[in-house]
């Protein structure tokens, strides 16, 4: 009898512990069978900018279900209007249309944390102060748009956090943004060495440690106005023939970063102009973290000299209210997939994507 | 995360007062993505109790001890399961919900409850080991339906 008793209260503390994952993001079992005799549109609308990116926060089909894919579905400077749902959308994979679920990210994906990666060395002196009072005013935003958002800070320069600097703690876990705003205050900027710094060191560090709200949107805000050392660089040598005392060997490629980001979280990025153009076009260069932030949804602001960035530019509390999940089955072999969303909004407006995906 | 260590402590607790086995297992889809996988499955009580099942999904045998060592994500399904026993034969069917947790950041996620897993097996006592065959699926209660996806899985098992 102490047995059942037991099995009771172990059943009902299971059922009480899932009952408590209710508000994380879930997969619905009842994806509507593809349309049928619908084709992919041969012009369309282009009223609104969308981005679409993989969502891999559940990277992982269940056994013994259909398979299914996520994708995440951005719109830039333009607020869908609420009564928006999947009649308002088309989805094709290789151009065969696909029934799908459609789910609102505010919804099933309310918090977010944002954590900014700050180059602190010498070069950046100039800009520092801008730095400063625009992450400071930025997380003020954040406080008066009422998300629930926590900030995490780390500086850096070959290493992570900062060795040039002694800060107290070295590096800022995520906190209230009013505890960010306070650290943020006592950065300073000198030392550093040779040009390129770790910046995808510091972003791996923080993807790494940072304690990561489960069911949270995941945001780097890259600020720098240098290139990144990457593994096979030649930091070491550098090191070497300068005397440094503690060696530095880079641990990551770009190509690391962009696969260990891409589909769970965005990285935007503040780069200040020397380096830097804003006429640049092509960012494949090993040491050119801003492919990053294109390869992750994010985009590029340049900042010139000590001006403030308008960091509110990012629009992240309007990404996150006009972001939608699209959970789709497919039945297509393993390989990279082309993937088409065309927008028909209750306003009027239209706007379409296409991109290649891997799944 | 302070809740699952609560949970765990209570399942650990828990085991040292009852009867339990503890397996291991290698399967394989019949249909969707036919993905082979492997996995282990802790068990507590006789007729009625609970089990815990986790998985991961490999490509292939060959490479399992390569790819599990770099596993991030599993399936974890804990559940209730009945049982009837007949001499060194037992019978029995398993439920549960599914969840998926990424076991370095310990995030995770549970899909709905309108989706469980269902397993029903045949368990052979081999002196302290067991031999188990299992069939799996996943299904929706209201109106019930499978996924149309089946699994098979078989393994062995120490009882304590």
């Amino acid at each position: 009898m102490k047995r059942k008793i037991l099995l009771v209260v172990l059943a009902a503390a299971v059922v009480v512990f899932l009952a408590s994952c209710s508000n994380v993001p879930t997969f619905s079992g009842s994806i509507p069978k593809d349309p049928k005799g619908l084709s992919e549109p041969t012009s369309w609308g282009n009223d609104v900018q969308m981005s679409l990116s993989v969502d891999k926060t559940l990277s992982l089909t269940p056994l013994a279900l259909q398979d299914y894919n996520r994708i995440k579905v951005s719109f830039l400077g333009y607020t869908p209007p609420d009564d928006v749902n999947e009649d308002n959308f088309m989805v094709f994979e290789d151009g065969k249309a696909q029934g799908f679920l459609l789910e609102k990210v505010s919804k099933v994906r309310s918090k977010v944390d944002i954590v900014f990666i700050v180059d602190v060395t010498g070069s950046m002196s100039e800009e520092i102060d801008g730095v400063k009072s625009s992450i400071i005013k930025f997380i003020e935003g954040l406080e008066k748009s009422g998300l629930d958002a926590k900030v995490a800070v780390v500086p850096y320069d070959d290493y992570v956090p900062t060795k040039d600097h002694e800060y107290s703690p070295p590096w800022l876990n995520l906190s209230n943004p009013s505890v960010a705003a306070d650290y943020t205050g006592k950065l300073m900027a000198s030392g550093g060495g040779d040009f390129p710094e770790n910046a995808y060191g510091a972003v791996m560090y923080a993807w790494k440690n940072v304690s990561w709200r489960s069911d949270s949107q995941r945001v780097f805000i890259l600020l720098t106005d240098a290139s990144s050392h990457y593994k096979g660089d030649s930091a070491w040598k550098y090191w070497k023939t300068h005397g440094g005392t503690q060696p530095f060997d880079p641990p990551y490629t770009k190509e690391e970063v962009i696969s260990s980001l891409s589909g769970y979280a965005t990285l935007y990025m503040v780069a200040s102009t020397g380096w830097y153009s804003s006429y640049d076009t092509d960012f494949s260069d090993p040491a050119d973290p801003r492919e990053i932030a294109v390869k992750t949804g994010g985009f590029v602001i340049y900042q010139s000299g000590s001006e403030e960035v308008d960091l509110s530019k990012i629009g992240l509390a309007e990404a996150i209210s006009s972001s939608y999940i699209i959970t789709f089955e497919s039945d297509s072999p393993v390989g990279t997939h082309t993937i088409s969303v065309y927008y028909d909004g209750p306003d009027g407006k239209k706007g379409h994507q296409t991109t290649q995906m891997s799944y | 995360m302070r809740k699952l260590l609560v949970f765990l402590a209570v399942i650990s607790i828990t085991a040292i007062s009852m009867s339990a086995t503890l397996g291991v297992m290698a399967g394989k889809e019949l249909g969707g993505r036919e993905r082979m996988y492997l996995g282990v499955q802790a068990t507590l009580g006789e007729t009625l109790g609970l089990g815990v099942d986790a998985y991961y999904p490999i490509s292939s045998f060959e490479s399992a001890a390569e790819e599990i060592s770099s596993a991030q994500i599993l399936e974890i399904d804990p559940g209730l399961f009945l049982s009837l026993r007949f001499s060194d034969t037992k019978l029995y069917a398993f439920v549960s919900p599914i969840v998926i947790m990424n076991i370095q950041t310990m995030d995770y996620q549970v899909v709905p409850l309108s989706t469980l897993r269902g397993k029903i097996g045949v368990r052979f006592k081999l002196g302290a080991f067991s031999a188990f065959v299992e069939g799996i699926t996943a299904f929706q209660y209201s109106p019930f339906a499978t996924s149309g996806v089946y699994g098979v899985q078989g393994g062995v098992s120490l009882g304590f």
